[in-house]
């Protein structure tokens, strides 16, 4: 997928853990898994919305086009 | 809240899922039973209840056509067993009285009960294949690769259903015809002898056997392709739904 989501490195910057990025951001362990290791298909404007507020950045932050 | 859960149904507590899953399960059952007491029948009683003294059997005639005749006569001959069999015409149709037990008659009754035993065992695989697609949709699994692979076995049970029914209507239909040919000549009869289980479909004609394909049920065996394409669809529709944060 051409479209790769830095969920992680924001997450390392932020000192969050996984569990609690996924209370705060009210999705599944599973779900916020999925994003991490960027199997995603498709993400929704309200899970973008809840993480750029939990983590505190831009959605141009998380996102990133590689071709 | 009732609109929340008209939108959102708990699939679970469906009771028409569970009850139509049951229902599938006691008919796969009941095809089941039916099978084996066919056998049974057919090899164990029938010839003790084909050498009854004064047995009659009928077999009935259909879609003989006859040149514009006010009557017929009824005809009779003497079978190989030394019975009789007499030919009357009812409408257009003729019933064959056999009094007689034949080796013929036996080969035709077990043939014919081996038909009833393949159309048992094939409605078995049916509701079995149902039965499961039910399980999987009370678990909430309606699009999966499994039920994809369930539907496509109906369709297949379907299509192999109408040709082994052909085919074997059309073994009956020769071995009556042979037979009574054998001992019979109809006068002003304009085409074969077709027997009640060939229905209308696709005509086929080999020599001196007929072939008729189902058409009803060559249908419901594309229906069954189809909608398994259809949820073929639905599963990568989930996949992309469930993978959809």
């Amino acid at each position: 997928m051409p479209i790769k989501l830095n969920l992680e490195q924001m997450m390392e910057r932020r000192g969050v853990t996984l569990t609690e990025l996924a209370r705060r951001v009210d999705i599944t362990l599973a779900n916020l898994s999925i994003l991490k290791t960027n199997k995603a298909r498709a993400v929704r404007f309200s899970t973008l919305e809840a993480l750029c507020r939990e983590l505190r950045c831009q959605p141009g932050d998380l996102l990133e086009f590689v071709d | 809240m009732f609109i929340d859960k008209l939108k959102n149904p708990p699939m679970k507590s469906f009771p028409l899922l569970s009850f139509l899953r049951n229902s599938f399960l006691f008919l796969e059952w009941t095809s089941a039973i039916f099978a084996v007491f066919t056998i049974i029948c057919s090899l164990i009683i029938s010839p003790y209840v084909l050498s009854t003294p004064g047995l009659k059997f009928y077999t009935p005639i259909y879609r003989l056509q006859f040149e514009p005749q006010p009557s017929l006569p009824p005809m009779a001959y003497h079978g190989a067993g030394g019975g009789t069999v007499a030919l009357r015409n009812v409408s257009g149709t003729l019933m064959v009285q056999q009094t007689a037990n034949s080796g013929t008659l036996l080969t035709f009754v077990r043939l014919r009960a081996a038909y009833d035993c393949l159309r048992l065992i094939l409605a078995c695989a049916i509701f079995s294949l149902l039965r499961q697609l039910f399980d999987n949709v009370k678990l909430g699994e309606a699009f999966s690769l499994k039920s994809v692979q369930l539907i496509r076995r109906i369709g297949w049970c379907f299509a192999g259903y109408a040709v082994a029914a052909s085919l074997f209507a059309s073994v009956l239909d020769w071995m009556i015809g042979h037979d009574l040919r054998q001992h019979l000549t109809l006068d002003h009869l304009r085409t074969d002898f077709v027997s009640a289980d060939a229905i209308g479909g696709l005509h086929f004609v080999f020599n001196e056997l007929h072939l008729t394909l189902d058409l009803t049920i060559v249908g419901v065996a594309l229906l069954g392709f189809v909608l398994a394409e259809v949820f073929r669809q639905g599963v990568l529709l989930q996949q992309d739904h469930d993978l959809t944060v």
